[in-house]
């Protein structure tokens, strides 16, 4: 449905999307993963017109988005990372607006902007100014208008950016419902939501595909390597000795440790295999009383750090530290966004 | 097309800008009918549209400054160049919700003649004539104004651009007046264009080497056509600017001659400028 081939963005000497490809089949939802700056937002730009591509083409159920543009746009619904509303109009004469310049009839208008209204619950806001909406209003209003007419495609930007978390979960039901009928491709840093929505992840990171699977497949590609965090009394050197005699531990590493007398050490082991019974018995016969053990398993939040080529030891407060390549306007957002980006954390439990 | 021009109309009446605009114009033209026409006794409706044309200098810079600039600050310019409609289907159908704007308090103006009429003979004909060279002559400058507010993403900018523009169109003449004409000054002043141009060239394009090749060429035909031609550079310079100049053209029009080369010329220009905007638009997609 969506064929994405060789696309490439460059501003001067900066590639902001280099040579990109991939396919979304039909009726499939796909998240586009990546950090700040990443280029998903280009990326998008380009698949729906607004930019031009410096190399490469999109296709849009076959019509090429930049031979065909009116036809591909057609197929279209494309939502924005800033809802693109006119603040002075009321959400039903924006609808109304928007079915226009969709081309529809004037008879069929009424009843999809209602249908759009209904899909997204918008309708108790419907003669209010968008100007005096919040956020997350403004943001359905936008997805209202992408939405409306049931364009094949729908290219979303960061579709839950600015909403509360039950608005959160309704738009996903709604992605999710949605998806019966449309391909949807859609964009997010945060990675419970890509996870908790996608059939399938495309990891983007400095412009390049870097991982496409399952979000299943790409957390199995991270449980290859679970990590145990022992602390025991003694000196490095002979809980060194005695964790390297222990069949199956792997990579041990020391790291700084709070309690007198102790150490901390970081192995990894395989999959299937506890070796916490070994380990404590091990360093038990050594001398070493172990003070504390904690396995530690590898995330989706892990594998996206590695693939994005900032791998950090500790998962929570690296998020804070995300690269920031492009010094865009969304630099002032960042903080912002990092405070969701935790929210959405603890939230990703309840689903 | 038409969903956007109905959009921009809407939103004109919706808020002040659209009524403030019109009664303005209304206002300044309705001004100098009272004093020409019914105080002084003139019966050629001419005079007042000739005199209230400063008004373009106001009012052209109001009405166009949002055109372009809000769509892109309010980022709605992504929801209308990813749906099926050309961008010349968008410039249009701003361009002609400027043009219907602006041609409202001319149909107010219409009954202006008629008044005059009802007390005496009027030529109705000449006065229309002119109402409708008035009405291209808004429209050319409504055009610039839409190019300048494609250019920026401040309206204020572009409202000062605009001004800017037609300030320096409407002092064309006066400008041209103080250049001496002899064929040096003439020659001078052609040189100083050409200069000008390239440097524009060379901003845009960046290429040391088109921008001095374009300036020789035109330096070299200069020369040519001074010492090895007997082309008449004598206030040659003057006259070109004079015949660029929209304003004083309608002073023809004003004097009973219904002039076709200037009814073209503004159409021309019209044209010109929309379809500049199209192609800035269209550029700026593509840097």
């Amino acid at each position: 449905m969506i064929q994405v081939k060789e696309l490439t963005k460059r501003y001067g000497n900066h590639i902001a999307v280099d040579h990109l490809s991939f396919t979304v089949e039909k009726g499939e939802i796909c998240g586009l993963l990546g950090p700040n700056g990443a280029g998903k937002s280009t990326t998008m730009n380009m698949m729906t017109g607004y930019i031009s591509a410096t190399d490469g083409t999109a296709l849009i159920d076959g019509s090429d988005i930049f031979d065909e543009p009116r036809a591909a746009r057609a197929k279209i619904g494309y939502l924005p990372e800033q809802p693109p509303v006119y603040p002075d109009m009321t959400p039903w004469e924006y609808l109304l607006f928007v079915a226009q310049l969709k081309g529809f009839a004037k008879p069929d208008r009424q009843d999809l902007a209602k249908q759009a209204m209904a899909q997204t619950g918008v309708t108790e806001v419907k003669d209010r100014l968008i100007k005096n909406l919040s956020k997350g209003y403004r943001q359905r209003v936008g997805l209202a208008g992408a939405l409306l007419g049931g364009p094949e495609v729908l290219i979303l930007d960061e579709p839950t950016v600015g909403l509360d978390p039950k608005q959160i979960i309704e738009i996903r039901e709604l992605i999710r419902s949605l998806a019966k009928k449309h391909t949807i491709l859609l964009s997010s840093h945060i990675l419970s939501e890509v996870a908790a929505v996608c059939d399938k992840v495309l990891i983007l990171s400095h412009g390049k595909l870097v991982a496409c699977d399952t979000p299943e497949n790409l957390a199995q590609r991270a449980e290859g390597q679970n990590v145990l965090i022992v602390t025991a009394l003694g000196d490095e050197k002979t809980v060194r000795g005695v964790l390297n005699s222990v069949e199956g531990a792997r990579d041990v590493a020391f790291e700084p440790c709070l309690d007198e007398g102790a150490v901390t050490a970081r192995l990894s082991y395989d999959t299937g295999r506890d070796l916490r019974a070994q380990i404590s018995s091990a360093l038990a016969a050594a001398g070493c009383a172990v003070l504390r053990m904690q396995n530690e398993t590898l995330s989706l939040e892990d594998v996206f750090l590695e693939l994005t080529g900032d791998r950090v030891l500790e998962d929570a407060e690296v998020l804070t530290e995300l690269p920031e390549r492009e010094s865009s306007a969304e630099d002032g957002e960042i903080s912002a966004q990092n405070n969701e980006e935790e929210e959405e954390k603890d939230h990703a439990g309840d689903l | 097309m038409l969903a956007i021009y109905k959009k921009d109309l809407r939103g004109a009446f919706h808020g002040m800008s659209g009524w403030v605009v019109s009664a303005f114009v209304v206002f300044v033209i309705g001004l100098y009918f009272m004093a020409l026409c019914l105080s002084g006794g003139y019966g050629e409706f001419g005079y007042v549209l000739n005199n209230s044309m400063f008004m373009f200098l106001v009012v052209v810079p109001l009405l166009s400054m949002r055109s372009m600039v809000e769509e892109r600050r309010q980022k709605t310019d992504q929801l209308l160049l990813t749906s099926p409609v050309s961008i010349s289907g968008i410039v249009w159908g701003k361009y002609l919700a400027l043009l219907t704007i602006y041609a409202i308090p001319l149909v107010v103006a219409m009954v202006c003649p008629l008044i005059m009429a009802a007390f005496g003979t009027v030529s109705l004909l000449r006065a229309y004539g002119c109402l409708l060279a008035f009405f291209l002559l808004g429209a050319a400058t409504l055009a610039i104004g839409l190019f300048m507010s494609s250019l920026t993403e401040n309206q204020i900018i572009a409202a000062l651009c605009t001004f800017g523009a037609l300030i320096l169109i409407y002092l064309m003449p006066s400008i041209a007046s103080l250049i001496s004409s002899t064929t040096f000054a003439s020659t001078l002043a052609f040189s100083l264009l050409a200069l000008l141009v390239c440097v524009l060239v060379y901003l845009m394009t960046k290429s040391l080497v088109l921008s001095t090749g374009l300036f020789c060429l035109a330096e070299l035909i200069l020369l040519i056509l001074t010492r090895f031609t007997d082309v008449q550079m004598e206030g040659s310079f003057a006259k070109m600017l004079n015949t660029l100049a929209l304003f004083d053209r309608f002073s023809t029009f004003v004097n009973g001659v219904f002039d076709i080369t200037a009814i073209v010329y503004y159409i021309s220009i019209a044209l010109l400028f929309v379809f500049l905007t199209t192609q800035g638009i269209e550029k700026r997609r593509w840097s």
